[in-house]
């Protein structure tokens, strides 16, 4: 539109600097100025018009005419709010006497503001920033100069933004695609305007694609039911589309273009755009199709759902990497232990035959030493056993194997086991157990568990000291107590204590060595039969361990 | 190869010496005949030759594995009555269930007492 903006007599000196050229006469003067003043507001992009202090515009740049939709004959004269301020963004009645723009010229201040509209001539609108200038004469306002611009393009980009903000922690919050999927649609369908959102996944040689996840605003349930169902040929609906082209596609006007072949229930949105969805391999995997009203489906929306699918391509083969690498790192692990295995065996088997005297009579002292050596191998192959299954338990690979097992009978057992240690430090150890406690569990787990945990109280418990050992039903679980008066564990530490290889410092500066792993076993042996375990606080010296087992099966009572 | 009893031949099959040796030392001590292989292959062989009264297999073997010669002994009309101990390393209950399948008498974990193989290997002898 080249139509030349009407110049305002009151605003021209106030903008423009003028030549002095002494020979010139009033009129050419005047004239050069207009030309000048019609230069400038021609050449910015800004929108900008003149109110007098009725509210009446009394001049508008190209741009403001651009944006608009309208001539200069149909709106110099009329007010300004009533022309495109009328109504505010959420389509209630924009009364003039709230209008800021009003006030600026009511009261000789100026006015900015940040989030507003205008109207154009063909009933749409559009975001603005707006700034409103008095103009005064003896301190008095006159009217004003408004300026705006349009802020489509920056709504939209934060709009994007936010949308991928959104995506970025849904993906972090979800441990798998299955999972993700659903919140990922929830987010984008909020974040850029749409209704209902699906994700759809292709049969192998691309025919045909079938509903894998959804998401539905609220009160488009009868439309999203609609829009998801069935199978979807190559072609059929925007999705379809999508598939057989391998591209984006924008479907307007849907009321004239049915997204489906059967027939439409009411409220089915305006539009939808469809985005294909590549791997890393740049095979098609899925297809995303998102149905709304027209303002959502514009070109850069477009962009931005191509730049969140690759955002979430992109993070899902990153997270399946982190996966193999985890996979062969628990796979190193398994490794390890069965190398060190081998040598172990032929270390421990032929000290089992010198021990036993079999390739000759040994001395004291050879006795002596090798059953040193003897210990330390022993203690080397349960440490091999333990960093085995911290392993199986990481990666999932730990299998227990359930039967009915005895728990009373497994505490006297694994006391028995640790009887000649606490005898060689003195300590007393008690069991208090009733007849039988039957729970459905692993045995040889079990044993490990009670066997970790009285061997801590063992190893913690300074020479005179005692241990405790009860087992009992309580509220329909089986629990089990091992206490004992040793050195305790520091209140601070006790929240690490059952993860991998934390040792507390209690441990360390007494130089009590262990790997770390005991307890972290104990916790997945405990969970792994759907139980837990804690640390009971106590106000005297010592730690107590509390294991709760929820599969009681019978309790007998003592004969 | 040792044949001067009545004591039933072991067929001992393990690829890391050490260990071998151990197996050797052990069972012939205890008064059995044996028969050493360093791979599954030459397990197979020495089995089909001489027809031992037992096997101990190291299911980690070169070229065939305890399991496979486990397999193959089973069956063979000749070897099929051949019994089987596994040496096993690994002690997830599935490679045992696996040993099982194949045909296997009984299973040693990795490391194992060698007083517990021998009554272990007397156990299964006996039961015939």
């Amino acid at each position: 539109m080249k139509s030349r903006a009407l110049i305002p007599w009151a605003v021209a000196g106030g903008i423009v600097t003028v030549a002095r050229r002494r020979s010139e006469t009033v009129e050419s003067r005047y004239s050069e100025l207009a030309n000048r003043l019609d230069a400038v507001l021609a050449s910015t992009d800004q929108g900008l018009y003149g109110l007098d202090c009725a509210g009446d515009i009394t001049f508008v740049n190209r741009s403001t005419l651009e944006q608009t939709g309208y001539t200069p004959e149909s709106i110099l004269g009329h007010n300004a709010h009533a022309l495109w301020h009328h109504t505010r963004a959420d389509g209630s009645l924009y009364p003039g006497s709230e209008c800021p723009v009003d006030r600026a010229v009511r009261n000789g201040k100026s006015e900015q503001i940040l989030e507003d509209v205008l109207w154009r001539s063909d009933g749409t609108s559009f975001p603005v920033e707006s700034s409103t200038y008095p103009l005064l004469e003896n301190g008095r306002a006159t009217g004003a100069v408004v300026t705006f611009i349009d802020v489509t393009a920056r709504k939209l980009a934060e709009r994007q933004s936010e949308t991928q903000d959104a995506v970025t922690r849904v993906l972090g919050d979800s441990s798998s695609v299955g999972e993700a999927l659903s919140p990922l649609l929830a987010a984008i369908c909020r974040g850029l305007g749409f209704e209902i959102g699906l994700a759809w996944v292709p049969n192998a040689d691309l025919s045909e694609i079938g509903c894998w996840a959804s998401y539905v605003a609220r009160g488009a349930e009868g439309a999203g039911a609609w829009l998801s169902h069935g199978v979807l040929a190559a072609g059929e609906g925007p999705a379809g589309s999508s598939l057989a082209s391998g591209e984006a596609v924008v479907w307007r006007d849907l009321e004239r273009q049915p997204p489906r072949r059967s027939v439409a229930p009411s409220g089915v949105p305006k539009s939808a755009v469809a985005i294909p969805v590549f791997g890393i391999a740049s095979e098609l995997v899925a297809v995303a199709e998102f149905f709304g009203d027209e303002v959502a489906v514009e070109e850069d929306v477009v962009d931005t759902l191509t730049t969140i699918v690759v955002q979430v391509v992109q993070h899902l083969a990153r997270r399946s990497a982190d996966e193999e690498i985890y996979r062969l790192r628990e796979q190193f692990v398994a490794n390890v232990s069965h190398e060190l295995r081998t040598p172990l065996t032929a270390i421990d088997g032929w000290l089992q035959i010198l021990l036993g005297g079999e390739a000759g009579p040994l001395t004291d002292e050879q006795g002596k030493f090798l059953g040193i050596v003897k210990r330390n191998s022993e203690r080397l192959t349960r440490l091999v056993g333990d960093l085995l299954l911290a392993g199986q338990i990481e990666s999932g690979t730990f299998d227990l194997d359930l039967v009915e097992v005895d728990v009373a009978v497994l505490a006297r057992e694994a006391t028995e086991l640790v009887a000649a240690a606490a005898t060689g430090k003195q300590l007393r150890v008690s069991v208090e157990a009733p007849g039988a406690i039957i729970v459905r569990g692993d045995r040889a787990r079990l044993m490990q568990l009670l066997n970790n945990l009285l061997a801590n109280a063992v190893k913690f418990t300074p020479e005179g000291g005692w241990i405790s050992v009860g087992v009992a039903v309580s509220e329909g679980k089986c629990r089990i107590t091992v206490a004992d008066s040793g050195i305790g564990i520091p209140t601070a530490e006790r929240v690490h204590i059952f993860e991998r290889f934390y040792r507390a410092s209690s441990a360390t500066s007494r130089g009590i060595t262990g790997t770390g792993l005991g307890l972290a076993i104990s916790k997945a042996i405990t969970e792994g039969h759907g139980g837990s375990i804690w640390l009971e606080e106590e106000e005297r010296p010592g730690t107590v361990f509390v294991v709760e087992l929820p599969q009681v099966v019978r309790e007998e009572a003592q004969l | 190869v040792n044949d001067h009893t009545e004591s039933p031949t072991i067929l001992i099959a393990e690829d890391e010496p050490d260990v071998r040796a151990l197996l050797v030392y052990r069972l012939s001590h205890s008064g059995f005949p044996f028969l050493e292989a360093f791979d599954g292959e030459e397990a197979l062989c020495l089995a089909r030759d001489h027809l031992p009264a037992l096997a101990v297999l190291d299911v980690m073997m070169p070229k065939v594995d305890g399991y496979e010669v486990t397999r193959q002994l089973r069956a063979e009309e000749s070897t099929r009555t051949i019994r089987v101990i596994l040496l096993t390393a690994r002690a997830q209950e599935a490679d045992i269930t696996r040993g099982f399948a194949a045909g296997a008498d009984d299973y040693l974990r990795k490391p194992f007492n060698p007083d517990e193989l021998v009554a272990r290997v007397r156990a299964v002898l006996g039961r015939r």
